[in-house]
């Protein structure tokens, strides 16, 4: 099975943070967590700037040293805020099909006219009341190019960018999909960013005001509290001004829920003094409900990873994508460069190259199986019926018959010598009693097909009547012939010639 | 890695490629094939059974074969008896006893050789019949029949000396016939080569004059059966009354009034009919 995982790397707020995750079926897990901190002790704040702040470009080379083989794997980087525009565009109709043309109008009023100098991800159409409903998410493209540039330039590959409270608010809403209104308030070193999520839609606002005055933990002084007091009646204060903002002075949609992350969920005293001017339950994640943490990090550990909420937005978004050619607005303003989808490429390639071969060689044994199969199947459909007995039978009874033929043929021959032979001595005897009167005066035997033709001349002195057909009948009783034609000639001494053809019976004889 | 596992599994793909080439695709064709022949012999099958019916079973073929081996047997005894147990002309130079003579070709010669050197003698009852005539080489003493080929063909030796041996074994038949018959006068004698479409036929033709009932014992005599010539063909009998200002000399030596006779006789082939056994007939 391929792995896939991700890097979400946060360059703002004063520290490079990023986090490696895999996805194992519908969740999540970080493998690796890196934080390299870049701005001052004690700077709290940040200058709004379109390029790198100073001293990130040291830290992203320490994250490309120590982990370049896993950043092979997709890169999505947060993209600071600062000049963007987003909102929620607002449709009178609820026909989709006829909003797109309208959502353009729309985009175009709020962006001043000209989108070539935006690049903008719509949400996509939702129901309202009143009809229908997009968010959207607008940077200046001179903006997104600098600091795409910048960040190429380190070295870093960014496979995706994806605006940073829009990745906040993508980690939210997989964690905490509770209905209400719920504030993530990720206060980094030297800024926070206010995100606020409903089921319908996202509001965010960042300020240059950050966690990065107060002394790590184990620094702080004996009564601390006074410190955390003021941060926290700050923080609160830029959270009734975004409100106001986002929502409007008449909103009184109560918060359900504030998630405190990023450097200051480090305090509790920070989030017990948020909770006391809120009057709302604020919570640090120690248990992620889809992203877990590897085994062999500490609870500190894990729970450090899990409050990353901005890097681990960007990872979810780079691990799950929007489906299809729906774009939302958690999808990355830029598409990754060619010769890294041909080097994430490669596995699928790899793969598929293995199953082909595996493939072949597999196909290769099942076809011999098959040929042993077919040959055997072959020799038994030929062996099953016996033409070769049908063969010799025929044999034999050609061979029989030829030898009858033969026997016959011999016998016959013999049988028609013997008629032959014996016809001449049976007509001498039937001629012998002297009331026959008749002399053989002449004898012609030919031998004939069926039967043997013989052609006689008798001599008959004074013949009575009728001799001639006393004589034929005669012979025809006595001497195994049958008379064919008869012919009487009167001599000149009176005497009778009868000339005769016969056909001599073939009876008798028989050897 | 990833690069090297690409070169693995491409090197996998092209031995599995070329594997498939060389092995797999001729099993591929030889597995039509056998299919195809599969198909045929099932095809052939079923047109036998169509026309011929059920092959018979191996006891039908048993009866078939030993039916066939009682015929064979039956012909070889017929050819026996019809042949007098000759299996070629020159075994009639033979007694019968030695009879088929495989080995004794040379003894054949030499009983051709006497039987040339005594059929002159014999031939003088028969008036103007000579050897030359009637196609004899009678050998010399110094020389044998075979050693006056003068191409030293072997092949036109042997049918030579068949002609020989055919010759005289015929003439052997009918003069005993005729010194068998004391009354009968020896006319003519002749041979006749006949063309038919079974081949050449070598006919012998013989005249003579003799009382009726000494003409029908020589006719019985000539075509009798006998041990020392081939069997006998009938081809013509003729008998016919001499008138009385005919009978010149033969009325002083027969006793009754003379008919003449002209018998003409052809003689079986011997050895010309197929020996072997068909396949399937054991001898």
């Amino acid at each position: 099975m391929l792995r896939r995982a991700a890097w979400g790397v946060d360059l703002t707020g004063g520290a490079v943070q990023a986090v490696h995750v895999e996805r194992r079926g519908g969740r999540f897990r970080v493998v690796d967590v890196v934080e390299q901190p870049y701005s001052t002790p004690g700077d709290a704040s940040e200058t709004l700037l379109s390029h790198l702040p100073a001293g990130c470009d040291r830290a992203l080379q320490e994250l490309l040293r120590r982990h370049a083989a896993s950043l092979a794997d997709p890169v999505f980087v947060a993209l600071p805020a600062f000049g963007a525009r987003h909102g929620f565009v607002e449709l009178q109709l609820s026909d989709p099909a006829k909003a797109e043309a309208l959502l353009d109008f729309e985009l175009h009023q709020a962006l001043g006219g000209d989108l070539s100098q935006w690049a903008v991800r719509v949400g996509s159409l939702r129901r309202r009341a009143d009809g229908l409903g997009a968010p959207f998410f607008a940077q200046r493209r001179d903006l997104l190019a600098s600091f795409l540039n910048d960040v190429r330039r380190v070295g870093v590959p960014v496979d995706g960018l994806i605006p940073g409270p829009v990745a906040l608010a993508r980690y939210a809403r997989s964690e905490w999909p509770d209905p209400g209104l719920q504030l993530v308030l990720e206060v980094k070193r030297t800024r926070t960013d206010y995100v606020y999520v409903t089921p319908e839609r996202t509001r965010f606002r960042s300020s240059p005001l950050g966690c990065g005055g107060l002394k790590e933990p184990e620094f702080l002084p004996r009564s601390p509290q006074r410190e955390f007091d003021e941060l926290a009646g700050r923080l609160v204060h830029e959270h009734h001004a975004a409100r106001k903002a986002l929502f409007g002075a008449k909103d009184g949609t109560a918060l359900s829920r504030v998630h405190l992350l990023g450097d200051g969920a480090r305090h509790p005293e920070l989030r017990a003094a948020l909770a006391e001017l809120l009057h709302t339950e604020v919570v640090v994640p120690h248990l992620g409900r889809t992203v877990d943490v590897a085994p062999a990090r500490t609870p500190a550990h894990a729970s450090r990873a899990l409050e990353l909420g901005t890097p681990l937005g960007l990872a979810l978004a780079a691990l799950d994508p929007p489906r299809g050619d729906a774009w939302d607005e958690d999808a990355s303003l830029v598409k990754p460069p060619a010769d890294r989808r041909l080097l994430r490429a490669l596995p699928a390639l790899t793969t598929a190259l293995l199953i082909v071969a595996f493939g072949l060689l597999t196909l290769r044994w099942l076809v011999a199986r098959d040929v042993e199969r077919d040959e055997k199947e072959l020799a038994r459909v030929r062996a099953a019926v016996a033409w070769g007995a049908a063969d010799d039978w025929e044999d034999a009874r050609a061979a029989a018959t030829a030898d009858a033929q033969r026997v016959a043929d011999l016998e016959g021959k013999a049988a028609a010598l013997r008629i032959q032979m014996s016809f001449p001595g049976r007509l001498l005897e039937s001629l012998r009693p002297p009331d026959v009167g008749a002399r053989l005066v002449s004898l012609l035997l030919t031998p004939g097909e069926g039967q043997d033709e013989a052609e006689l001349e008798f001599e008959i002195e004074k013949p009575p009547s009728g001799a001639l057909e006393r004589l034929c009948a005669h012979l025809e009783a006595n001497a195994g012939l049958s008379v064919v034609s008869s012919e009487g000639q009167r001599t000149e001494s009176g005497a009778l010639l009868a000339k005769l053809k016969v056909a001599v019976h073939r009876v008798g004889g028989a050897p | 890695m990833r690069f090297a596992a690409l070169v693995l599994a491409l090197a996998a793909f092209v031995f599995a490629f070329q594997d498939f080439v060389q092995r797999t695709r001729p099993l591929l064709g030889r597995d039509r094939a056998a299919r195809d022949e599969l198909a045929r012999v099932v095809e052939d099958h079923l047109a036998r059974g169509e026309k011929r019916g059920a092959p018979p079973s191996a006891q039908e073929v048993a009866h078939a074969r030993e039916l066939a081996r009682a015929w064979r047997q039956e012909r070889v005894e017929d050819e026996r008896n019809f042949f007098a147990g000759a299996a070629r002309a020159s075994d009639y130079l033979l007694p019968p006893h030695r009879r088929p003579a495989v080995d004794g070709l040379a003894e054949q010669r030499t009983a051709l050789e006497q039987l040339l050197l005594a059929l002159p003698a014999e031939l003088k009852a028969f008036a103007g019949a000579s050897p030359e005539r009637l196609g004899l080489e009678v050998p010399s003493l110094s020389g044998g029949v075979i050693q006056d080929d003068p191409a030293g063909l072997h092949g036109i030796d042997e049918r030579r000396v068949a002609d020989q041996v055919a010759r005289s074994t015929a003439l052997v038949r009918v003069l005993a016939a005729a010194h068998a018959v004391p009354n009968f006068v020896a006319r003519d004698l002749a041979f006749e080569r006949v063309r038919s479409s079974s081949g050449e036929r070598l006919l012998l033709k013989v005249g003579g004059e003799a009382p009726l009932a000494d003409a029908v014992q020589f006719y019985e005599l000539v075509l009798g059966d006998a041990a020392d010539a081939p069997p006998r063909r009938l081809e013509s009998f003729t008998l016919r009354r001499v008138p009385a200002n005919e009978w010149g000399s033969a009325a002083r030596r027969l006793p009754s009034p003379p008919v003449r006779i002209e018998l003409r006789v052809g003689f079986e082939p011997v050895g010309d009919e197929p020996r072997a056994a068909p396949k399937g007939v054991p001898k």
